[in-house]
């Protein structure tokens, strides 16, 4: 799936550097749609899961405590590279709140700034090949709910796999309700970050 | 402001047409297609963008570099406050027990 995500972008650069620069006005309008259209769909299979409140219960207060600690953890942590990295505050937090979910920050940043939205794009993709590589680790050294922590708002779906198999069933059902969380609560703190 | 609003109701708005289960059958179980379908036609257009920006096409190499270093703080960022957080809270609780 991430290779032909890559592939995706790739072929879109290859047909771009042959445009003309007066398209590049009626891609906001295409981004802007297709990203309506997305969100709405997204919010439809998450409410397919009627399982979700049985879930929250089970999860207690933890529930609220690691999605709370991976987004704290993430802005500080983007915020700390980007003052490294000279880059502006706003810019910084926008970057980290991808939380991991490389296609949808990308795409809600590129109105702003192309080569900020590549810089997400990238970002998130390594981010999810460092939670696949360190998840094990994590859950076998630090502990097992710390182990959803690399993975983010895919805690639901691509790293869901890894964590279930290194950790137990209730680790399982706690990362499947961060993902969800941080799903929820990429699309709004994205934007908090750049537009006014 | 205005975004972050549309955004978030779209998200709330389909997930309440699914549970209460006003969506199509057909649409239902296509879900993951039609997905897939708007995921891949906002990625192609994301890439259109960058390829007709100069800027970033010069500055990939760089680029990467500061990739790779913004994923590593943001994932050990993750690990470490939620650790913290974990260990307040059960601190708390041995506290008022």
């Amino acid at each position: 799936m991430t290779l032909k995500i890559i592939l995706a972008v790739v072929a879109g650069i290859g047909v771009g550097l042959f445009l003309p620069d007066s398209f590049y006005g009626i891609t906001d309008h295409m981004l802007t749609i297709g990203l309506c259209l997305l969100l709405f769909f997204v919010g439809m299979d998450i409410g397919k899961n009627k399982s979700v409140l049985k879930d929250i219960r089970k999860s207690g207060a933890m529930f609220f405590i690691v999605p709370f600690g991976v987004v704290v953890g993430s802005l500080v942590g983007a915020a700390l590279a980007g003052a490294l990295l000279s880059y502006p505050l706003n810019e910084s937090g926008a970057i980290g709140s991808g939380l991991g979910w490389y296609t949808l920050s990308s795409i809600i940043i590129a109105p702003y700034s192309s080569e900020l939205s590549v810089l997400a794009f990238i970002t998130n993709v390594i981010r999810e090949i460092f939670a696949i590589a360190l998840i094990p680790f994590v859950a076998k050294h630090i502990g097992f709910v710390e182990a959803i922590a690399p993975s983010g708002a895919t805690a639901m779906d691509t790293t869901l796999p890894i964590v279930s198999r290194n950790t137990n069933s209730e680790t399982a059902i706690l990362s499947f309700s961060t993902g969800l969380i941080l799903t929820m609560i990429v699309p709004i703190l994205v934007p908090f970050f750049l537009f006014k | 402001m205005s975004s972050i609003l549309l955004y978030l109701g779209l998200l709330i708005l389909g997930g309440l047409l699914s549970y209460k289960g006003l969506v199509h059958k057909e649409l239902y179980h296509r879900l993951d297609i039609v997905q897939l379908i708007c995921l891949f036609a906002l990625l192609f257009t994301m890439g259109l963008r960058i390829g007709m920006d100069d800027k970033v096409i010069d500055a990939f190499a760089q680029i990467g570099l500061h990739a790779s270093i913004f994923a590593a703080f943001t994932v050990v960022g993750s690990v470490l406050f939620v650790m913290l957080f974990r260990r307040g809270w059960l601190w708390l609780r041995r506290e008022k027990a």
